[in-house]
């Protein structure tokens, strides 16, 4: 009994054909499932005063103490969020302050982030884009607190 | 211009029918008296006497009975109303075009698999158009601080930190 070979090249349209698919419905499975950016922060009173520094500050006391002059370090807060692109993520702060943090972009392990720290009016202290990648930390520093100042420690991924 | 006139009046298929010798005798002799005042028209008819002369010249194809059967059984599915062949469009369908062509099918599949594998990575972070070297895993882009409040970037020796102080008043 004969056979009819089917031509190869047609194994290819049905390639195409499944490809097709899978880029039309893909992107409202679960694969492209909308990403977000992992945030952990740590609001650190520091002040030249008794105290020493915050056992909870863990590694991050070190690098404090290599970068400022403070004798005490107190770990007040450390919210954490997951917010989605483009969409904004607050976390309260010491003396009727606010931080808003948005990611605006998160690709090959790296977030942009916009971070914003807000007074009691809703004016920003201060407003800056960041770069991190996943895992390291920035520290927005400055804002006043009792006899000390605030340190910002936020964290990516 | 006589021949074109001709020709449009439906001349062609007179002309055929006189190099075939199918005409009436009058109608022959009619034609045949045109051919004097249409060189165009007399070409025309050596033509088609040289399409017949080597039609018939041509060796006649053989068919064994089983053959002949068989062709015959072909043309009549065909002919046959609702079969797939009549209801094939005489033109190749798009279907066709693309599933039938071997270089088609293999460019169209290959971009095909380059756009999902690209749409793959970039949804999962693990390619994107922009890859920058970040130093210390920090790049402070941009920075706007109020009026009063002066602002500097900074990195202490030994540290990895980057730091954004905003030099704040202190509040009472």
């Amino acid at each position: 009994m004969r056979h009819r070979r089917r031509p190869r090249h047609r194994a290819f349209s049905g390639v195409t054909l499944v490809c097709s698919l899978v880029a039309l419905l893909a992107p409202h499975s679960s694969l492209y499932a909308q990403a977000t950016a992992a945030l952990r922060v740590q609001v650190i009173y520091a002040a030249n005063e008794p105290g020493g520094v915050d056992g909870r500050l863990g590694n991050l006391a070190a690098e404090l103490q290599r970068t400022f002059r403070y004798s005490k370090y107190e770990l007040l807060d450390s919210p954490q969020g997951a917010p989605a692109l483009n969409q904004s993520w607050q976390a309260t702060l010491p003396g009727d302050r606010r931080l808003e943090i948005t990611p605006t972009a998160m690709q090959g392990g790296q977030y942009s982030l916009t971070v914003r720290v807000l007074s009691s009016s809703g004016q920003a202290v201060v407003n800056t884009r960041v770069r991190l990648r996943s895992g390291a930390t920035v520290l927005v520093g400055g804002p006043s607190h009792q006899k000390g100042v605030l340190i910002i420690a936020i964290t990516a991924g | 211009m006589v021949h074109w006139f001709h020709m449009a009046m439906g001349r062609g298929r007179r002309l055929a029918a006189y190099a075939a010798d199918e005409l009436p005798a009058a109608e022959h002799a009619r034609v045949e008296a045109d051919l004097h005042s249409c060189p165009a028209c007399r070409r025309e008819v050596d033509a088609y006497h040289l399409v017949s002369s080597t039609l018939r010249t041509e060796p006649r194809a053989r068919m064994s009975p089983e053959q002949a059967a068989a062709f015959l059984a072909g043309v009549e599915r065909r002919l046959r109303p609702g079969t797939a062949a009549l209801a094939r469009p005489a033109r190749p369908a798009l279907r066709e075009l693309f599933w039938d062509h071997p270089r088609l099918s293999l460019a169209s599949a290959a971009a095909a698999v380059i756009l999902v594998l690209g749409l793959t990575l970039v949804q999962m972070e693990v390619w994107g158009p922009w890859s920058p070297s970040v130093p210390n895993g920090v790049e402070v882009v941009s920075i706007e601080a109020g009026e009063d409040a002066p602002v500097m970037v900074f990195q202490a020796p030994g540290s990895s930190l980057k730091v954004i102080w905003v030099f704040e008043k202190p509040t009472s």
